[in-house]
């Protein structure tokens, strides 16, 4: 059953204990799925540990080939991040980073698209649903995905939710501070004017939006996003990763310049997240080097470490200065913000609040969620909720309101066109426009050298991801070829091309209509919609 | 905020703020977690304090190091434990009442102090959920055996913490539980059920007759209670415990240690190495393995396939795998020392004397971090396969989140309702004697309030500070109550006593029960060394209490 079959049936027959209502949070570093339990009207993340230790899933792959006891077998989660020393060569870490590229990793002779390998993460986070109950389905989920996420990663994602049998089950993509916010009032009730800057750090990304709080009655709340900023790929790895470039200087400075085999790159890969979680409570740690010959202990402080990610530090600092600059309606100095709200687990480190504080003016302002590592998919499992008409409690205050939101595009939307013999971005969708308004036409003359110049072209959609990026540095969403207009004359063509963006998780679409030419050739009736690199068939 | 300010806000009106918030705080001697009453959603949510991976517990643990001056907290300490010169402190609950110092760079401290610290530390992380956080109540659960020395010690370290004004009071673990349980909807939540209103949960079986058993497999111990319920509305919920055990061989640490041996072994085997021949450095990061990875083996996973344990700190680095079938072994008589604890809690039926059987018992509540061990989840399943078994997700989280429902109902968050225990396991008294030392008289306790009635209770010895003069010596017996109230329950009379000079007198009192309210008291002469040979006197007499 597809979950609008499913949304559907809830109104004849009730709800089904055994379909569940999920939200996953696909994460770089760690992914975690929450259900919607109706017995208590609340989302409930699902432990993956039974339990014990920590919620998330580590979103580690593993490839283990065959040997004479056992055949080849995937490893995710848990098992894969703490085997990766033995395995490291088949081991793969933090592949949302590349969702939406090319870049295919070999595991077993095969090669493997970043979503294919996100689809086996996604794959075993459902099958925990069946630890809660053993007959349970997935009735409909909605998946998270970063704001600054391109169009080709947003595609990527929805190509794994299909890889992973959840095609029909996928009700939408939501951006994460949108699930993160949406968590969040449900717990704590926004004000009416309210300005609330969602700090959501993950181990891949950083996200920065500023929602406001536009409209609040008893009956409604309208969350507007003014400001989108951060980085898709500035997180906890790459403090992790300086953190493993100073164990590769200490084992330099004691043993000298050695070649170290894959198991102990694994080792310090891991070590090195430890020093970061280790120092977010102790002012120090000491990091053994057991695998060295003679072993050593290095000690690190706090302050060494932050010196060591100065760089990384400044960054951060001038992405939140720059979301707060670049407000879509002007920009918001710091004391105009309300409230800061800490998301992700990177957001749990010590300099993190600190700069927050210094930015902002007051520690007061600065909020850490009760769950920071959970909400995003909480807020997901209350999102699939509102879909599928079920966040409609009387008893409590949250619930009576409904929750809107007006998500932004986050990059300018365009297409490549040739001018003069010289190819240019030419801007369809502006950064910043409501989703709900981003639908935009404009009239174009096709011109040509040759008379299937008239009848065929191929149109690039792109996405300009920094204003000031060039032509060559625009990422492409998609390719589209336009085949069968009508054979006229160089110049003699004018096309209304449009682009829109879905209101849930801003994928694009768009149509190209046959307008004729003015007094000489008449509209020839051709208008084709596409959809540009959506649900391209990968083969598992 | 004073608390009691704050109840008669919500009493005239004025709705909590955002920034108000009402507390359950368990502190456990292993694991400590912290909870609040969201006025919002009408539940109580419990705080993640790990750092942000959802776990609901953080170790009762803190540690001071020198090098750095610095106090680190929960999993931190434990992670840093057999470092160097630090100074590492556990099981501070099981130190209250003890007047118990550490020595720390030179200076004492006290355990109050020490708990004040933790206490304080642990509600820093209200300040993070929001800085302008208001604390207006809390209610802190505390085991039902802690003693009144103990309870003293306990509210001084919330003065430490400066949370004096705030505390609401003490609330048994159990009360709280059980305040969680009755609170309906989330707290019994397992698994999906059809959409419906959250709503107080009662049992299947009628107010009167349902029996209601309540299992905690806490770190140190299991304890069980079996409950009749006598009243079951909206306004009044009244319990009695007719039976009730505790088991220290049955406890998660048992099983940790377990768990440590056998790591131990495995690291042994691998390296061809005696266990003492383990170098301290290796000792150290054995145990920090332990406690990383001693839940891999309870997980569901194990029985469809076995858990491997990569040994990633050793060098070379090494795997083993544990099967179904190891785990089994490893548990087999922690397994059957539950199930013969369950069946003598059964057995032990106070109200009537009549043995009770497992399909008598309506439902059962499960709680304790040792419940996160799938094998204990299974056994108490397979044992009452026809009552209600409710497991909460987080077991650790169970005691505070329903002392933060606890807290709610005292501030009037939540209808107040008539909840009372009655206990007929436990004495409901103090029974003792009184003491004049200089000018100052007063009661010493030979049976303490809350213990229970079974206990085996050694013989206690005294020396009398008078002159025997006459051969008949009267000892009288007296009560204290909850309330601190004394009154005379009985006079035990010896005679034929020969005369003695000033603390020559050496009686021993016996005291034992029947049952739970009928008491028989032994006073025995023990006379005074050689000079003063004991008489064989001795005098019984029984009475209720």
């Amino acid at each position: 059953m597809n979950w609008e079959a499913y949304k559907a049936s809830i109104h004849e027959k009730g709800l089904d204990e055994n379909w569940y209502i999920i939200g996953v949070d696909l994460g770089t570093t760690n992914s975690v799925i929450s259900y919607w339990d109706n017995n208590s009207q609340k989302p409930e993340p699902i432990d993956i540990s039974n339990g014990f230790g920590k919620i998330p899933l580590p979103s580690v792959v593993q490839y283990r080939e065959s040997d004479d006891d056992h055949p080849p077998e995937w490893v995710i989660g848990e098992e894969a991040y703490r085997s990766m020393k033995i395995y490291p060569e088949t081991t793969i870490r933090s592949i949302k980073r590349k969702m939406g590229t090319n870049e295919k990793v070999t595991l077993g002779g095969k090669d493997y698209l970043p979503e294919e390998i996100s689809a086996k993460i996604l794959r075993e986070l459902a099958d925990h649903c069946q630890s809660l109950n053993p007959k349970a389905e997935i009735a409909g989920l909605c998946l998270s995905v970063p704001y600054d996420f391109d169009d080709s990663a947003k595609k990527a994602t929805m190509r794994a939710a299909a890889l992973a049998g959840l095609e029909d089950k996928l009700i939408c993509l939501i951006e994460e501070p949108k699930a993160a916010a949406l968590a969040y009032n449900f717990r704590r009730l926004l004000t009416m004017g309210e300005k609330i800057l969602v700090f959501d750090f993950g181990g891949g990304t950083l996200d920065i939006t500023l929602f406001h709080v536009v409209e609040k009655d008893d009956e409604r709340i309208k969350l507007q996003v003014i400001s989108e900023g951060g980085e898709a790929y500035h997180g906890g790895d790459n403090v992790d990763e300086a953190i493993l470039e100073k164990c590769y200087e200490f084992i330099r400075a004691k043993v000298g310049e050695i070649s170290l085999p894959p198991e102990n790159q694994a080792e310090l890969i891991a070590r090195a997240r430890e020093v970061k979680e280790r120092l977010s409570g102790v002012k120090n740690f000491r990091i053994p080097f057991t695998f060295c010959i003679p072993p050593f202990v290095e000690q690190i402080t706090r302050e060494q470490f932050e010196e060591l990610n100065k760089g990384f530090i400044d960054k951060t600092r001038k992405l939140v200065q720059k979301a707060l600059r670049e407000c879509y309606i002007g920009p918001v100095s710091a004391d105009r913000v309300d409230r800061v709200l800490l998301e992700g687990g990177s957001s749990q480190m010590p300099w993190v609040k600190e700069m927050l504080i210094d930015i902002f003016g007051a520690e007061d302002k600065i909020y850490s969620s009760e769950k920071p590592a959970l909400d995003i998919s909480i807020g997901a499992t209350y999102y699939a909720a509102m879909k599928m008409g079920l966040l409609n409690n009387p008893d409590i205050q949250s619930e009576k309101v409904s929750v809107e939101f007006e998500v932004t595009a986050p990059h300018d939307i365009g297409l490549e066109v040739e001018s003069g013999g010289k190819k240019t971005f030419f801007t369809m969708i502006r950064r910043g426009t409501s989703y709900a308004l981003a639908k935009k036409s404009h009239t174009f003359t096709l011109s040509g050298s040759t008379p299937e110049d008239m009848t065929t072209f191929g149109l690039k959609i792109l996405e300009r991801i920094n204003k000031e990026d060039t032509i060559e540095e625009c990422k492409l969403i998609g390719e589209v070829s336009i085949t069968g207009l009508p054979s006229r004359p160089s110049g003699k063509t004018k096309l209304k091309i449009t682009l829109m963006a879905q209101e849930e998780g801003g994928l694009i679409k768009g149509s190209v209509e046959d307008l004729g030419f003015t007094g000489e050739f008449e509209p020839s009736g051709f208008k084709e919609d596409f959809d540009p690199g959506r649900f391209v068939k990968v083969e598992l | 905020m004073y608390w009691k300010k704050f109840k008669s806000q919500v009493s005239s009106g004025t709705p909590p703020s955002e920034a108000h918030f009402v507390l359950g705080i368990d502190i456990g001697n292993d694991s400590s977690s912290i909870s609040f009453f969201n006025a919002n959603t009408g539940q109580a949510e419990v705080i993640d304090i790990s750092g942000g991976y959802g776990k609901p517990s953080i170790p009762t643990a803190m540690q001071y190091i020198p090098e750095t001056k610095e106090w680190v907290y929960g999993e931190y300490a434990v992670l840093g434990e057999g470092s160097a010169n630090n100074v590492q402190v556990t099981g501070l609950l099981d130190r209250l009442g003890k007047r118990e110092y550490f020595d720390v760079d030179g200076r004492s401290i006290s355990v109050v102090t020490l708990l004040g610290m933790y206490l304080k530390e642990l509600v820093a992380h209200i300040y993070s959920i929001n800085p302008k956080a208001e604390i207006v109540g809390v209610v802190a659960a505390i085991p039902s055996y802690l003693s009144d020395e103990a309870k003293a010690e306990f509210l001084q370290a919330f003065q430490k913490a400066g949370l004096e004004k705030e505390l609401i009071g003490f609330v048994t673990d159990r009360e709280c539980v059980l305040h969680g349980y009755f609170q309906g909807g989330e707290l019994g939540a397992q698994n999906m059920r059809p959409a419906r209103k959250p709503q107080a949960r009662k049992p299947r079986a009628s107010a009167t007759n349902g029996k209601l058993l309540l299992l905690d497999l806490g770190a140190r111990e299991l304890r069980g209670t079996v409950f009749d319920i006598l009243a079951l509305s909206e306004s009044s919920i009244q319990l009695r415990s007719t039976s009730s055990l505790f088991e220290g061989n049955i406890s998660a640490n048992v099983v940790n240690s377990l768990i440590g041996e056998l790591f131990t072994l495995f690291y042994c085997d691998n390296f061809g190495l005696a266990a003492e021949k383990i170098s301290p450095s290796a000792r150290a990061q054995l145990d920090s393995f332990s406690y990383q990875h001693r839940d891999i083996l309870f997980q569901k996973n194990i029985k469809s396939k076995p858990a491997r344990l990569y040994f990633n700190f050793a060098y070379p680095a090494f795997s083993r795998t544990v099967d179904e079938d190891e785990v089994a072994s490893l548990i087999h008589d922690i397994e059957l020392r539950m199930k013969d604890f369950i069946s003598k809690l059964l057995k032990n039926n106070a109200h009537d004397g009549s043995s009770l059987q497992a399909s008598d018992i309506d439902v059962v509540l499960a709680y304790g971090g040792g419940f996160e061990m799938i094998w204990a989840r299974e056994l108490v399943k397979d044992f009452f396969r026809q009552s209600d078994v409710l497991f909460r997700k987080n077991s650790k989280s169970r005691v505070s989140e329903g002392a933060a429902v606890a807290a709610a109902r005292k501030l009037s968050l939540l209808p107040d309702i008539d909840f009372q225990l009655q206990d007929l396991n436990r004495v409901n008294v103090d029974i003792g004697i009184m003491i004049t030392q200089g000018r100052r008289t007063r009661f010493h306790p030979l049976v303490e309030q809350s213990s229970f009635w079974w206990q085996k209770r050694p013989p206690v010895h005294f020396i009398l500070g008078d002159a025997v003069a006459s051969d008949h010596l009267g000892l009288q017996l007296f009560r204290r109550n909850s309330e601190g109230d004394i009154d005379l329950v009985d006079e035990i009379t010896l005679i034929g006593l020969p005369e003695r000079p000033r603390g020559a007198t050496r009686l021993s009192v016996d005291i034992s029960f029947k049952n739970f309210n009928f008491v028989t008291c032994r006073v025995k002469d023990l006379g005074f060394g050689e000079m003063f040979p004991r008489s064989e006197m001795s005098a019984e007499k029984s009475f209720f209490i």
